[in-house]
């Protein structure tokens, strides 16, 4: 093993590892664009489960105090202010979050483009450029909605 | 001009880097899992070197750059799990006579201690004393010293957090 060799492995380590961070980034991204529409899941949700049991049981399900404590804890778990504040820091957080994954698919891709006759670093530089994509997109949706 | 079609098979799961007469060579994979390459060389008689990557506990430094990977993965968390490490290496140097097309095809195959590294199905190559894998007995130890470091790290930043927090 020459210099070279052992270099283009330490590199392809390092790679690897931003290229964890960037996909960690861009999964976190994402859930600060979806967090108003989990949520949304979450209330059809509750609503569904809500609406079936009362429904199956011929509305007997309300007698039970169990029941109703645990309608009201989830009702007051969606539309406590906690919640929105939850959204609402991580939209602020976005901007950040951003550059850091932006930063580290950046470098990833620069680590591991010497490395790139391995198969798994040339899967992982093509994961790249799709993630790469998937986050302008992010960034530009957040644009134009104008959320931050 | 001469060309020498090279196949290389793989009993065992690592991943061969080839060179001839100094200069790596591109290997592509058929729809079996074995490594082909047309490898065009100008005098007859050819240099070969096949060779795995061994793992980076065999290094020199290699203390140092597990620590640096473990601080820059936060903790190793973003590290990239390998289950199985190679404790074996190979790094095979010989000399093959290249007609106007040759075929080659060489078998890796798993690794023995002391057994042959690469067998010839067809075609012919110099086998000599570094046709045989080179086991690292000294990875064991350091892994196990570097993974009673990696939880000592981890004791410790538990215990900052928690100090931190309280």
């Amino acid at each position: 093993m020459n210099r070279y060799e052992i270099t283009r492995q330490y590199l392809g380590h390092f790679g690897s590892i931003f290229f964890n961070i960037g996909i960690a980034g861009v999964v976190l991204a994402l859930a600060c664009i979806a967090s108003g529409v989990l949520w949304v899941v979450a209330l059809l949700f509750f609503v569904f489960f809500a609406f079936i049991s009362v429904v199956f049981t011929l509305g007997t399900v309300l007698t039970f105090e169990n029941y109703r404590k645990f309608l009201s804890n989830t009702k007051d778990l969606l539309f406590n202010q906690g919640l929105v504040d939850v959204m609402e820091k991580m939209m602020q957080a976005f901007p950040y979050i951003v550059a850091v994954t932006a930063a580290a698919l950046i470098a990833s891709f620069i680590l591991l483009l010497p490395d790139r006759q391995n198969t798994k670093s040339k899967t992982r530089l093509i994961v790249l450029g799709v993630m790469f994509a998937l986050l302008i997109a992010l960034v530009i949706v957040v644009l134009i909605s104008g959320r931050v | 001009m001469h060309t020498l079609q090279l196949k290389l098979k793989q009993q065992a799961a690592f991943r061969p880097i080839v060179r001839v007469n100094g200069k790596n060579v591109k290997l592509k994979k058929n729809e079996f899992g074995h490594y082909m390459a047309n490898i065009q060389v100008e005098q007859p008689e050819a240099e070969i070197s096949v060779y795995t990557v061994p793992n980076e506990l065999t290094y020199k430094h290699w203390f140092i750059m597990s620590m640096l990977f473990f601080i820059v993965s936060v903790f190793g968390i973003f590290d990239s799990w390998k289950i199985k490490s190679n404790d074996y290496s190979l790094s095979y140097k010989g000399k093959i006579n290249v007609l106007e097309t040759s075929k080659l095809e060489l078998v890796m195959e798993k690794p023995t201690p002391n057994g042959k590294a690469l067998t010839a199905k067809e075609g012919a190559f110099e086998d000599n004393e570094s046709n045989v894998y080179t086991f690292h007995k000294e990875v064991k130890k350091r892994k196990k010293i570097l993974i009673a470091t990696k939880v000592a790290c981890w004791i410790v930043a538990v215990i900052v957090l928690v100090v931190c927090l309280v």
